[in-house]
């Protein structure tokens, strides 16, 4: 439409139409940078789709990451004794609520990494916020409960993802650019549980990401002992 | 000052200053409290003889019988402050017709901390307490899960192998290593054990889920040697299990490996480094040391396997030193356990014995045993649970023909149980 527009325009050459020739080309510019999507399909060593794995792509441009969208609320629930999700990914500054669904009390710890917090959420107890400055990789546990495990990471853009159950994120508007994609589990059995590829994104095509090692088994999220009334004998 | 003694005074002296240096650090917050419970009401039938409960051998809690009874009302009051500390004092009450009671069975403070940046936490507990051991007894108020009368080795615990002590346990977590296997070492150092070990003698193992409670004394058989010109006639006709005569520290130490949520396996050894020389009141001092290894593990189509196996020897002498009572013994069962939905099914077998190793006339302690549990659940609601089981002891025990019974015995026990845990 915006090119069809500016052949029309071309035709006519007064002063008027030159200015606004000026400001639809300005707009053009802005417009091209934001609205196209790209489309990753992560794949793990046997190519099959690798689910719930991470994915975020950090711009060489820095003005790049920042966007001005509000920024998408996060909750860690803690239901049946267990992390739910157990991956949450958030960008740097965000707030993430801690919310206890169960009827009992939990302690949730995070002993490692950029942001560490203990807190006990009973479950009256509506929520906790807590804010992450820092990116990183978080580990949550239970104090209580030694087999609740959940994952928090932390990132420096706002392009971030976690895959479906085809293995697929979309990244619905971003601007051209140079991105380190970082493909992320903290069961990836990589160097710091992550694999970075670099691309010049938009693309037409989807990004096909084809994994270098495999997965360690996600721990249960249960006890041995499989009974309700446990008394941390 | 033995060097055991020395050596559990150092780590009494260390865990306390850990702990004290902590309380400096942390902040006290509001206090938490929270009961939790069980109440544990059944219906049984037991074709056996006059239970250990009422100074029988019989192997159960119940007598030869039908019986009613109010089998466990457990009470579990906790407190917690600030993130790391906390308390647990749990209350048992009995109403069976055969021995009823209400006291304390435990009462601790736990000192718990978050783990470190390199994965070591540090648990420390301090009271009347159990030594860890136990695989089956996890739920509120020490009940089992998986069976309503505990394995022989469990009972025991329950009856007589309890103590006022220090437990300091040492945990490296895994995934702090990019590891799936945790390890725990716990050293314990306790007293107010004195006696433990004449019940496994002079009624040997039972299976039950009667736990002693604090100002409780367990009657003992009549067994000729106790008798007025007999060589235990000093004995009480009750023994204390949870009294201090000898003024020294027993030791127990336990480590575990816990592969995630595949398993876990521990190994431990027990001595209560008794001096047998005293007796007080009629309360001989026992020398009890066992060592003990035990494995919980998840088996394909979601089986829990439990086994524990436990082998040591109690000595009991007169103040010269001679031995009185000087028994081995041994037990071990192995149980599966599967849940499916509400419904849950476990079968435990068992083998035991006692070998009486001293030349005392008319005490002959010796004993030789098999058993099979068969337990059906269903939850009914949440907290609620029927409980179905079915327990058979094969057992040859000499010094039954003392009260006029056969030595060679099969007991067996039906009981229906309702269970509310809240």
């Amino acid at each position: 439409m915006i090119g069809l527009s500016l052949s029309r325009d071309k035709s006519k050459l007064s002063l008027t139409l030159l200015l606004n020739l000026t400001t639809l080309l300005l707009l053009t510019q802005q417009v091209t940078q934001t609205v196209s999507a790209q489309e990753f399909l992560i794949l793990n060593q046997q190519g099959q789709a690798a689910v719930n794995v991470v994915v975020y792509l950090q711009p060489s441009n820095a003005e790049n990451r920042i966007v001005a969208a509000e920024s998408v609320k996060a909750e860690v629930h803690q239901k049946d004794k267990q992390f739910s999700p157990y991956i949450t990914v958030v960008q740097k500054g965000q707030e993430v609520a801690f919310v206890n669904e169960d009827d009992i009390t939990h302690h949730i710890y995070s002993a490692l990494g950029p942001k560490r917090f203990s807190f006990k959420l009973r479950h009256e107890q509506a929520k906790q916020l807590i804010m992450f400055e820092t990116a990183g990789h978080v580990s949550m546990g239970c104090n209580i409960h030694d087999w609740m495990s959940g994952h928090l990471l932390v990132v420096d853009t706002p392009f971030y993802a976690i895959t479906d159950n085809q293995g697929k994120v979309i990244f619905n508007a971003l601007p051209e650019d140079d991105f380190s994609v970082v493909v992320w589990h903290p069961q990836l059995k990589l160097k710091d549980n992550q694999q970075l590829q670099t691309f010049h994104l938009p693309s037409e095509q989807s990004k096909v990401i084809t994994l270098d090692a495999e997965f360690d088994s996600i721990p249960k999220q249960q006890s041995l002992d499989e009974f309700e009334f446990l008394e941390g004998y | 000052m033995t060097v055991i003694d020395r050596f559990v005074s150092r780590c009494i002296c260390l865990s306390l200053v850990t702990v004290h240096l902590s309380v400096q650090s942390m902040e006290w917050g509001e206090i938490e409290h929270h009961v939790s419970g069980v109440v544990d009401t059944r219906i049984g039938y037991a074709d056996s003889s006059d239970s250990y409960l009422s100074a029988g051998l019989g192997k159960f809690s119940a007598n030869n019988g039908s019986q009613f009874a109010l089998s466990q009302l457990g009470l579990s009051y906790h407190t917690q402050w600030g993130d790391a500390w906390s308390s647990r004092i749990v209350a048992n009450g009995y109403l069976d017709g055969i021995n009823n009671g209400i006291g304390l069975t435990e009462a601790l403070v736990r000192y718990r901390d978050i783990p470190s940046e390199s994965g070591i936490r540090l648990d420390v507990e301090f009271g009347l307490m159990y030594p860890k051991i136990s695989l089956e007894n996890v739920a509120t108020a020490w009940a089992s899960p998986y069976s309503l009368s505990y394995s022989t080795i469990n009972s025991w615990l329950a009856e007589e192998v309890r103590h006022i002590g220090l437990s300091t346990t040492i945990e490296s977590l895994g995934k702090y290593r990019q590891s799936a296997h945790d390890f725990s070492l716990t050293a314990e150092a306790f007293m107010f054990n004195d006696t433990t070990g004449a019940m496994l003698a002079w009624h040997g193992w039972t299976q039950t889920s009667r736990q002693t409670l604090l100002q409780e004394t367990i009657p003992i058989t009549a067994i000729p040697a106790m008798q007025p010109d007999g060589m235990l006639a000093e004995q009480a006709a009750n023994s204390d299990p949870f009294t201090e005569l000898d003024d020294r520290i027993g030791a127990h130490v336990v480590a575990k490996w816990a592969w995630r949520s595949n398993g876990n396996v521990q190994v431990g050894y027990y001595d209560n480094n008794a001096n047998t020389l005293i007796v007080k009141q009629g309360q001989y001092v026992w020398l009890t040391k066992f060592g003990h290894v035990g494995a919980k593990w998840l088996l394909p189509y979601g089986v829990s396997f439990i086994s524990q196996y436990m082998q040591g020897n109690t000595l009991m002498t007169n103040t010269d030193g001679l031995p009185v009572v000087d028994n081995d013994f041994h037990s071990g069962y192995i149980m599966l356990s599967k849940r499916f939905t509400q419904h849950r099914v476990s079968l435990r077998v068992e083998d035991f014995s006692v070998t009486d190793k001293d030349v005392t006339p008319d005490d002959n302690n010796n004993e030789d045993g098999q058993s099979l549990t068969v337990a059906y659940q269903y939850q009914l609601d949440k907290p609620w649970f029927i409980q179905l089981e079915y327990n058979v002891i094969d057992s040859t025990r000499p010094a039954r023909r003392y009260i006029n019974q056969p030595i060679e015995l099969v007991e067996q026990q039906w009981q229906v149980s309702s269970r509310y845990f809240f």
